[in-house]
């Protein structure tokens, strides 16, 4: 009787409140039982009771008050573990840990091939490693939720997916999910429509680990915003890991609720810079070598200097490569030579190396300093001087294709080896002066390397 | 001849194929990157982009990849969309909703084919479908392959976009010969059993759209009208089985 009256107490909500509403707070509740004329609701999460007392519970005592004819009291509750009903992914126990683990993976959005062996850490990307593999070794401890942030194809993904893999490997019976953003949108329109938002939220609420990259895209989406509140709030309670990517800060992130944005914010922010060259030149040959075919410096470092600072396009890079080379049969020893990989990539990059010339570094280092050109052909051993001078034979180095001779001569008319100290003393600094590495990669910026 | 049983349909329902594509030195490269990549031959690579000017047999090779995958597949999930189809959809979507149930179909495509990507290139609503597209087909196993104008060094696309379209193969498409598109018509004329003048196969590459398929149904067509007629192919045959009117002989 008493289960018959909670059915008709929601059916009495449903007719009284906004439907999303129903579906957001009415339907996740469950009935525990109705004695002595208390009540008893079980929620998923304690941010749930205050909100049913703040918002519902007026509602439902009243209505309840009315059905049973006696005076009513509620008392909510948090269900045990924030989700006794927790469907968790079973292993067969006649099922190779192989196998168990490839079917949990197929269900996780996982991908195999995105561990933390395969990622090539560098000084650009070691921060958020470091903070991955952490998050990895101990679920919703000090970093929750992490927060990684930085470009386009820098490995935002790959080290999200490692996360998932990593827990997995450890505990195949966790609850993980990785998702786009988008695949979240999609998720929530179809469970609308089909008013399916129950499942919707028992999906969602009841993981252990929700990886969800390009969290950007959800900003002018107040539906999903709102949704994606309460899937927040549900798991961080409960004490469960949260991921998200995003290409931006997220201060930066326009058009998405103030709640949400500092939200993120609450765990860990983690950034992913740019690649220097050596780490590209590292992902080349580890990419080369993989598929069986070898690779010497000159070459490597031309595919490296191809492709501005990003790894998702170096892949492609590789990948084209790779396919010129076994289609093609251009190589009888299995090495990539330079005239292979300069017909693979023609017309798909521009010539960044040889389109930029001393004089381009130079503006954009003296831009940024506030100095004049002549301060870096000067004699001026200040180091507000010095720094900057070496800066740009730094970048020039790196980024133009001209010999150390010819950098030189365009600083004054210095000897090479003075080139290769400036060089090498900023290749030295930048291992651990973080504020340097920060200018660099703004005055990269402005020369679109 | 390969039957297309897509479950969208291709433009004008057309029947290209690998096999009545024209390859000559200038693209031959191409195609054979083509048809290895829709055979499943190039590991680790799961998106294609074409690129090169209107004519050089784009929408040719999408259809024949779609084919080709459909067929090794056996899967009906093989969609073609345009560029323009996908803009347009953005520019009349009322709600997100509305344009997730439009476009929500491609996502668990086996493989998609963006046709004319250039439609979308500067409308940010419609680039971004296109790379939440391009995320849904791949992550889920599918192959998505795109046709576009521009060769990447030319590009405005947004760089999350960009830099995915540059994760697989991009290869430049150039248009064949003259020269091949005829001798190719006159060989393919022989097999139909059809003499095919000189003058007549100049005649028609420079006088019909330069699409392999295009050419392919006017042969057919011509040699139906010349059967009919009891006549010789000729110019003034094929004008008039093409309903070709003026003085462009």
């Amino acid at each position: 009787m008493s289960g018959s009256y909670w059915n008709k107490c929601k059916s009495i909500l449903k007719e009284k409140i906004q439907p999303h509403n129903f579906e957001s707070w009415i339907e996740p509740i469950d009935f525990i039982s109705y004695k002595n004329n208390q009540l008893e609701l079980s929620v998923p999460s304690s941010f749930f009771v205050e909100w049913i007392n703040e918002h519902y519970k007026e509602s439902i005592v009243n209505i309840y008050q009315e059905l049973s004819g006696a005076k009513t009291a509620l008392s909510i509750i948090v269900s045990e573990n924030g989700n006794s009903e927790k469907p968790k992914e079973k292993v067969h126990p006649d099922s190779s840990p192989a196998i168990a683990i490839k079917q949990i993976k197929e269900k996780t959005n996982l991908n195999e091939k995105y561990n933390f062996d395969s990622f090539v850490v560098g000084k650009s990307n070691e921060f958020c490693h470091a903070s991955a593999k952490a998050v990895a070794g101990k679920l919703a401890d000090a970093y929750n939720p992490l927060f990684i942030y930085g470009g386009v194809g820098l490995g935002k993904t790959h080290l999200m997916q490692a996360i998932g893999n990593a827990v997995l490997e450890k505990n195949p019976n966790l609850s993980v999910l990785y998702l786009s953003s988008e695949k979240f949108v999609n998720d929530l329109i179809n469970s609308i429509q089909r008013g399916s938002m129950s499942y919707f939220r028992k999906k969602y609420r009841n993981l252990d680990l929700l990886l969800i990259d390009d969290i950007q895209f959800i900003a002018g989406k107040e539906r999903t915003q709102e949704e994606f509140f309460h899937t927040f709030n549900t798991l961080f309670e409960m004490k469960k890991q949260i991921v998200m990517s995003s290409d931006k800060f997220p201060k930066d992130i326009t058009n998405m609720e103030e709640r949400l944005r500092s939200r993120f914010s609450w765990g860990l922010i983690s950034d992913i810079q740019p690649p220097e060259l050596e780490i590209k030149i590292a992902i080349v040959k580890k990419l080369i070598s993989q598929n069986g075919f070898d690779v010497d410096d000159e070459v490597a470092t031309f595919l490296a200097r191809k492709v501005k600072s990003n790894i998702r396009e170096l892949e492609g890079c590789v990948a084209r490569v790779m396919a010129y080379a076994s289609l093609t049969r251009k190589t009888s020893d299995k090495i990539i030579g330079m005239e292979l990989a300069k017909e693979t990539l023609k017309g798909i990059y521009d010539d960044t190396a040889k389109s930029m010339d001393i004089k381009q570094v130079q503006k954009a280092v003296c831009d940024f300093y506030s100095l004049k050109n002549s301060d870096l052909r000067s004699k001026s051993r200040l180091k507000s001087v010095t720094m900057p001078r070496h800066v740009a034979m730094f970048l020039c180095r790196e980024f133009t294709n001209t010999s150390l001779p010819e950098i030189g001569q365009a600083f004054g008319g210095r000897d090479h080896t003075t080139v290769m100290h400036a060089v090498s003393k900023i290749k030295d600094e930048l291992e651990v002066n973080t504020q340097l590495y920060n200018e660099i990669n703004q005055i990269k910026k402005v020369l679109d390397i | 001849m390969v039957t297309m049983q897509l479950k969208f349909p291709f433009p004008s329902a057309r029947n290209d194929s690998f096999e009545n594509f024209l390859v000559d030195g200038r693209n031959g490269e191409t195609v054979k990157f083509c048809k290895s990549f829709a055979e499943g031959e190039i590991s680790g690579v799961r998106s294609l982009v074409l690129y090169g000017q209107r004519g050089a047999g784009k929408t040719h090779l999408l259809i024949a990849m779609s084919s080709m995958i459909r067929e090794k597949s056996g899967e009906e999930s093989v969609f073609y969309v345009s560029g323009k189809d996908i803009r347009e959809k953005v520019a009349t979507s009322k709600t997100y909703e509305e344009l997730k149930e439009h476009l929500g179909k491609y996502e668990g495509a086996v493989f998609l084919a963006v046709d004319d990507l250039d439609e979308v290139e500067g409308n940010q609503e419609a680039e971004d479908q296109v790379f939440h597209l391009y995320n849904a087909v791949t992550q889920s196993g599918g192959w998505f392959a795109v046709a576009v104008t521009e060769p990447p060094t030319a590009w405005k696309f947004s760089s999350w976009l960009a830099t995915r379209l540059l994760w697989g193969l991009a290869l430049p498409l150039n248009p064949v010969g003259d020269e091949q598109k005829a001798a190719v018509l006159k060989r393919v004329a022989v097999g139909m059993g059809l003499t095919l003048p000189d003058n007549v196969a100049n005649w028609l590459i420079t006088r019909l759209p330069r699409d392999s398929a295009s050419q392919m149904e006017a042969l057919e067509t011509i040699d139906r009208h010349s059967l009919s007629a009891g006549r010789k192919v000729s110019i003034p045959l094929a004008r008039e089985a093409l309903g070709i009117t003026g003085d462009e002989a």
